[in-house]
């Protein structure tokens, strides 16, 4: 399978908090193929953010630790990667577009002024105080990058994307900034594009409208698209394939459509079951909280909270078997010698 | 602009001056002993002193002292000096360049080496670097300023030769700002360039430490948080070079947080020129003012504090207004 | 977690306290700093009894030593008249000290009653009692010290009368600022609809909130109060001679030097140390109580 862009195995992510390690991600396996979008949900503090951190190399130092695993993007080990190589990477390789755009977008520069200077210095590996200066003084490059800067801000149906250059975040509205903030993450054609849960925090009818925008841009960029989300309206409506996490696992996956079908995992089920048939938000239909990171459940994390609990459950951990082509469920309920629900 | 941001703050300057007269004037006027007979010295008759009193119009009740004493001032003056036997305006107008010069010197070395230095703190968190620079500020905030100017003056001058202990300079440029530095590179006078430069440095110096580490332990906490700003990870995301984070983005915002308190170190400054100017016999107004203290000059004492008055409360809406240009929230909140 | 019960906040709190203990056994730089205070309250305390050469701290002469450099037996010195500069220096931090805590207890007895007076009650008498202490925030604390001891005998008691003066409208900010903030907690709104009244809400809601930016305050101002004494001593405007202050004392040694060097040196080591001291543990403080509130300077 040469078309696959990425590919995380078995990764594990520790934080060192009060209490002792927290183990945050548990063996998370998942892959994006060229051109494909796919989506992660699952409640929120499940793990989702931090993987996609993990995969940008955006874990904070010294808290955090990858313990095991590989996180492969055409062929570079990403993992393995030394600060200055990673230049390479983000921008044009990977980029992304972020939830909140209140706090996404810096204060005290102009939206052209964060626009332009990523056009104009991202990938670059080493940049001098010197080149820096010479390069601020270079009219012409400046004026080119301003230009682009301002049709991509048409391209994401900014109105007055001229006059918008010159203005601070402060000057526009939630839906505005969001706008730019997608157009910050697309502006350097990267091949893959990272969303996390972008428009949340704006209210539903903009989020409509950015959604629209993204799944546009994303088809006619050709870019890969991996979309977290907690709201499994919107990953239905965007993806082609899905994971479903659960306290730092991947408990299910598969084709959206297949997924959303035929759902196997219990967790799955019950988020589905609890999904308000109007605005497709997650309720709380599901008793129970997720668990302590630091001394999780010794099995199925999800076990506690399972109506189909047994004592298998909480022996070992269940590995992702496959339920149907391309469809794989981590539960003891469809392991080997199990019968099928 | 005008309307909003600048008028309300200077309308907001004048109860706190006039309050700030009031409370000064009357201290002044309950000194103890009898000023007068101090001026006119032991010999003085009775008489001689009754007539002195009168005609400083001592012999008045202190509300119309006051009103006699700000009708002066809106006209310029700040009453007689006892001790110079000239208007406190005049002796001010001598002495304050001498005194801006310093403490105007003292900020560019506080805020020149601080922020430099905090920054690096700052990106090298719980690094070596981080570490020097903690020990350099502890010491500096807690070394008495007098102290620290006289082990300098026992280094340099005593021991080293280097730099004079005293004075500003034996070769004086032709006066246009009375900043000695700055006229005579506008007459491009070198000698004197270099004469001054070398005479300010010590008391500069010593002034600045312990503006210098606060600049220091603040920049760096700033740098700090920021660098834990949703925004700067965005950056970093989008793959702007590490470089340019720090010295535009972050850098940017830091020093914001670190102007707004840059005119408590300008007041800072000037308390503390008080001690300097003395221990390095700068002939600056603060010096001026610890002597009106100690020969009981009330006119003397009321004017100086008046104009530390004035420059610190200027300072502060100069930088209020620096600080709206940096920052565009400031102008839409 | 929707129902905060009273067995909750406490042991909310009690974590609160055990994460600032590991805080502060992580920075060792805090114990550095509680070590130096405590010799230093122990040297004033009990210097009559520590200092080799007690009658020295008045204005006794010794021809016989006069300005002999540090040795076993005079640990700083003796200065220009034959007085062992360790005894004196030790019942300086007795004057220090006391100084201080004379001086923090005048500011906050005047400061905290207002800034709760302002803070709590009405527009009209906050905007009287901030404006007040904006004019004496107007000028930097040492020239209204000095003003302030421009109209008195230069004595102890005029030093400590002219800090204070200067002192108090820090305190009224910080509670002021504080008693704001706490103010729209919803905590105090409860408590409010339940029908308190305004003093006792000031009472027992707002300033047990405020006693831990009060603490790490005084501690850090203790410090800087010291200093400012030294100024003023420095300066001719405090202690007079034989008095044994630090600053008086490096003003007396400071015509000796360079020669006899530790005449000045050795008081303003004292300065240097016990102001880190305090220094240092009121850092360790804000970070023991995990203290946000904006101490400001004086």
């Amino acid at each position: 399978m040469s078309d696959v862009l990425l590919e995380v195995q078995d990764l594990n992510v520790s934080f060192q908090t009060f209490d002792g390690e927290a183990r945050v991600l548990n063996g998370v396996n998942l892959s994006v193929r060229r051109g494909e979008a796919v989506a992660i949900v699952g409640e929120s503090g499940c793990g989702k953010t931090v993987t996609v951190k993990a995969i940008m190399g955006l874990l904070p130092e010294g808290s955090s630790r990858i313990g095991s695993g590989r996180i492969r993007f055409k062929g570079d080990d990403l993992l393995g990667l030394r600060s200055s190589d990673w230049s390479r990477i983000r921008g044009h390789q990977i980029s992304m577009v972020f939830q909140d755009p209140m706090t996404h977008l810096n204060p005290v520069f102009s939206v052209g002024d964060q626009l332009t200077d990523v056009l104009l210095w991202s990938g670059q590996q080493r940049v001098g105080l010197v080149r820096w200066l010479l390069g601020s003084l270079q009219r012409g490059k400046r004026n080119e990058a301003r230009k682009r800067a301002a049709e991509w801000l048409q391209r994401v149906r900014l109105p007055d994307p001229e006059g918008a250059l010159a203005r601070y975040p402060v000057e526009l509205s939630g839906g505005m900034r969001q706008r730019v903030l997608i157009a910050l993450g697309l502006i350097t054609e990267p091949d893959l594009l990272i969303a996390d849960e972008p428009g949340t925090a704006l209210d539903v009818s903009i989020q409509d409208q950015i959604l629209e925008l993204l799944e546009d841009l994303v088809a006619t960029q050709g870019t890969s698209l991996l979309f977290i989300t907690h709201n499994l309206g919107v990953a239905r409506r965007i993806s082609q394939r899905i994971y479903v996490m659960y306290a730092g696992e991947v408990v299910e996956t598969g084709s959206t459509q297949e997924v959303f079908d035929h759902p196997r995992h219990p967790y799955t089920q019950g988020l589905l079951a609890s999904i308000p048939k109007l605005t497709g938000e997650m309720g709380e239909g599901i008793a129970g909280r997720i668990p302590n990171f630091v001394a999780p459940p010794p099995g199925c994390r999800f076990a506690p909270r399972c109506p189909f609990h047994t004592d298998q459950c909480d022996v070992q951990q269940p590995p992702l078997v496959e339920v149907a082509p391309g469809h794989q469920v981590a539960c003891t309920l469809y392991e080997e010698g199990a019968s099928g629900q | 602009m005008f309307r909003t941001f600048l008028l309300p703050r200077v309308l907001q300057m004048i109860p706190v001056l006039l309050g700030l007269s009031i409370l000064i004037f009357f201290l002044s006027r309950i000194m103890p002993g009898d000023p007068v007979r101090l001026a006119l010295g032991p010999e003085a008759t009775q008489e001689q002193i009754t007539q002195y009193r009168h005609e400083l119009g001592l012999d008045l009740p202190l509300p119309q002292q006051y009103s006699q004493y700000m009708k002066g001032l809106l006209t310029g003056h700040l009453g007689h000096s006892l001790r110079t036997n000239r208007d406190v305006s005049q002796d001010l107008a001598d002495s304050f360049p001498a005194t801006l010069e310093l403490v105007l010197a003292a900020m560019v070395i506080a805020v020149g080496v601080g922020v430099p230095l905090g920054v690096v703190a700052g990106i090298r968190k719980d690094k070596w670097e981080d570490q020097l620079t903690r020990v350099v500020a502890l010491g500096g905030i807690a070394m008495p300023r007098f102290w620290l100017g006289i082990l300098l003056q026992l280094l340099f001058a005593s021991v080293f030769h280097l730099l004079p202990a005293i004075g500003r300079g034996d070769i004086h440029p032709t006066q246009i700002t009375g900043l000695y530095l700055l006229d005579s590179l506008l007459t491009g006078d070198t000698p004197a360039f270099w004469s001054s430069l070398k005479s300010i440095l010590l008391p500069a110096i010593t002034l600045s430490l312990a503006s210098l580490a606060q600049i220091m332990r603040l920049t760096r906490s700033n740098m700090i948080e920021e660098t834990r700003r949703d925004y700067i990870l965005a950056s970093t995301a989008y793959g702007v070079p590490r470089l340019l984070i720090v010295a535009k983005y972050m850098l940017k915002n830091a020093f914001g947080t670190t102007l707004t308190t840059i005119g408590l170190t300008f007041g800072y400054l000037l308390g503390n020129a008080f001690l300097v100017e003395v221990v390095f016999a700068w002939p600056g107004m603060a010096s001026y003012g610890v002597e009106a203290v100690i020969g009981k000059d009330f006119n003397a004492v009321v004017g100086v504090t008046m104009v530390i008055g004035v420059t610190f409360l200027l300072t502060n809406l100069l930088v209020d207004l620096i600080y709206g240009w940096l920052d565009p929230r400031i102008k839409y909140s | 977690m929707s129902t905060a019960s009273r067995t909750d906040l406490s042991s909310v709190r009690n974590e609160e306290l055990r994460r600032g203990w590991t805080r502060l056994k992580r920075s060792p730089l805090s114990i550095v700093g509680l070590v130096i205070v405590a010799l230093v309250v122990l040297a004033a305390v009990f210097a009559p009894v520590l200092a080799p050469y007690p009658q020295d701290a008045g204005p006794g002469v010794h021809f016989d030593r006069v300005h002999k450099p540090p040795s076993l037996a005079h640990l700083f010195g003796t200065d220009d008249v034959g007085r062992d500069i360790f005894s004196r220096s030790l019942f300086g931090a007795r004057l220090s000290l006391g100084l201080g805590m004379i001086v923090l207890a005048i500011g906050m007895g005047i400061g905290i009653p207002l800034g709760l007076i302002a803070g709590y009650w009405g527009r009209g008498v906050a905007t009287l009692i901030m404006r007040t202490a904006d004019i004496f925030l107007a000028i930097p604390s040492l020239v209204l010290a000095l003003a302030v001891a421009a109209a008195f005998k230069p004595t102890l008691t005029t030093t400590m009368i002219a800090i204070s003066f200067s002192w108090w409208p820090w305190f009224t900010r910080l509670v002021y600022g504080e008693a704001l903030r706490i103010k729209e907690n919803q905590f105090v709104e409860s408590s409010r609809g339940l029908g308190a009244s305004s003093w006792r809400t000031a009472y027992h809601e707002i300033l047990p909130n405020l006693i831990s930016p009060i603490i790490v305050k005084a501690t850090l101002d203790m410090g800087f109060v010291i200093m400012m004494d030294a100024s003023l001593s420095f300066l001719g405007l405090g202690a007079q001679p034989p008095t044994p202050a630090w600053g008086t004392m490096i003003a007396e040694g400071r015509q000796y030097l360079p020669t006899i060097w530790w005449q000045a040196t050795m008081p303003g080591l004292m300065i240097l140390v016990t102001v880190m001291g305090f220094n240092l543990l009121g850092d360790g403080f804000r970070d023991l109580l995990d203290v946000h509130a904006d101490i400001g300077e004086g």
